[in-house]
C-alpha cells in the first residue's frame, strides 16, 4: 500500500517524539492500544498553569500510519487550551495525513490518545485543586 | 454429492466448540474434507452440485484456518455465544498498555544492540506469557463460561501475538544478516 507524502515525511521525520515524567503535576499521558494490530500509542501533553498545552511528546510502536498520526497530533496540540484540544476529531487527522480507508483507525486511536491524556491531567488535577480549596481560609 | 449441513465451523469439522481441541483431528478432518470436495471429484456432476462443492470447500477452508489459531478460535467461541460487542468493549487497561509498551523498548533497545542473547531471553518469556494467557483464556471460554472476561483475554492476547511475531522477525533478520553478511 502506498503512503501518502505527509504519513512519509512524519514517518521518517516524526516530531516530538519522546516522554515526559508521567509523575509531573502538569503531565496528562494517554496509552491506548489497538488490539487488532498490537499498535501501542503513548501521547503526553504539558499544561500550563493557565490550561493551554504547551508541549507534547509520543512514543508509538505501530504501522506508519499510526505513527504519522501521534506525530500530526503532538504539532496540531501545541498551544491548544483542553476544550480546544478536545475538539481535534479523527476525520481532521485522517483527512490531514490523507490516510486510506484501511487506515482510519490509525487516526481513532490518536483521537482516543488526546482524550486519554485530557482526562488523566484532569484527574490529577481536579483531585488536587479539591484539597488545596478545603484547606483555603475563607476571604 | 453428499452434501454437508452445518451451522458454524466447529459442527463443519465434527467437533464440539470448546476452546481446547484436538489439533490432530482438525488436520485431519481438514485433508478428508479437501479430498472429498476436490473439483476432480465433481468433474461429472451438474453445474449446480460443483458450485455447491466449491462453495463446501471455501467454508471448510475458511473455518480450518479459522480454528487453528488460537485468537480466531477463541473469538469464533465469544460470538457463537452471543458476546461479539464484548470484543470492542473489552478495553486493555493502561497498566497493561504501559507493559506492553516496555517490551518494545526491551526488545528495540536489544536490536540496537545487535544483542541476539537479550533477544532469545525475551523471546522465552514472551513464549512462556503467551502459554499463561492461553491457558487462562482456555479456563474461561471451556470451564467458567465468562466470555466478557474471555473478550478481554483474547485482546491482550493479540497484542502478546504480534510482540512474539515482531520478535521472531527481528531475531531472524539479526540471524540472517550475521551468517551471510551485509547485503
Amino acid at each position: 500500500m502506498a503512503y501518502s507524502d505527509k504519513v512519509l515525511d512524519h514517518y521518517e521525520n516524526p516530531r516530538n517524539v519522546g516522554s515526559f515524567d508521567q509523575e509531573d503535576q502538569d503531565v496528562g499521558t494517554g496509552m491506548v492500544g489497538a488490539p487488532a494490530c498490537g499498535d501501542v500509542m503513548k501521547l503526553q501533553i504539558k499544561v500550563s498553569d493557565d490550561g493551554v498545552i504547551e508541549d507534547a511528546k509520543f512514543k508509538t510502536y505501530g504501522c506508519g500510519s499510526a505513527i504519522a498520526s501521534s506525530s500530526l497530533v503532538t504539532e496540531m496540540l501545541k498551544g491548544k487550551t483542553l476544550d480546544q484540544a478536545l475538539d481535534i476529531k479523527n476525520t481532521h487527522i485522517a483527512e490531514e495525513l490523507a490516510l486510506p480507508p484501511v487506515k482510519i483507525h490509525c487516526s481513532v486511536l490518536a483521537e482516543d490518545a488526546i482524550r486519554a491524556a485530557i482526562t488523566d491531567y484532569r484527574s490529577k488535577n481536579e483531585t488536587e485543586t479539591a484539597g488545596y480549596d478545603a484547606c483555603k481560609p475563607a476571604a | 454429492m453428499q452434501t454437508m449441513t452445518h451451522t458454524n465451523y466447529f459442527e463443519l469439522f465434527g467437533l464440539a466448540p470448546s476452546y481446547r481441541i484436538d489439533m490432530t483431528l482438525l488436520e485431519n478432518t481438514f485433508c478428508r474434507l479437501q479430498g472429498e470436495l476436490h473439483p476432480d471429484r465433481h468433474a461429472s456432476h451438474s453445474e449446480n452440485e460443483r458450485r455447491m462443492a466449491l462453495q463446501m470447500s471455501a467454508d471448510v477452508n475458511d473455518a480450518y484456518r479459522t480454528l487453528r489459531h488460537p485468537v480466531s478460535r477463541a473469538q469464533c467461541l465469544i460470538r457463537l455465544a452471543g458476546y461479539a460487542e464484548a470484543e470492542n468493549s473489552a478495553t486493555v487497561s493502561p497498566a497493561f498498555l504501559t507493559a506492553q509498551m516496555e517490551w518494545r523498548e526491551a526488545i528495540e533497545e536489544a536490536s540496537a544492540m545487535q544483542d541476539i542473547k537479550v533477544l532469545e531471553v525475551l523471546a522465552r518469556r514472551l513464549r512462556h506469557k503467551l502459554t499463561t494467557q492461553e491457558n487462562e483464556l482456555a479456563a474461561m471460554l471451556d470451564e467458567q463460561g465468562d466470555f466478557q472476561a474471555a473478550a478481554l483475554r483474547m485482546n491482550e492476547l493479540r497484542f502478546y501475538e504480534k510482540l512474539r511475531n515482531d520478535i521472531d522477525d527481528v531475531i531472524e533478520n539479526m540471524e540472517s544478516t550475521t551468517s551471510h553478511g551485509r547485503v
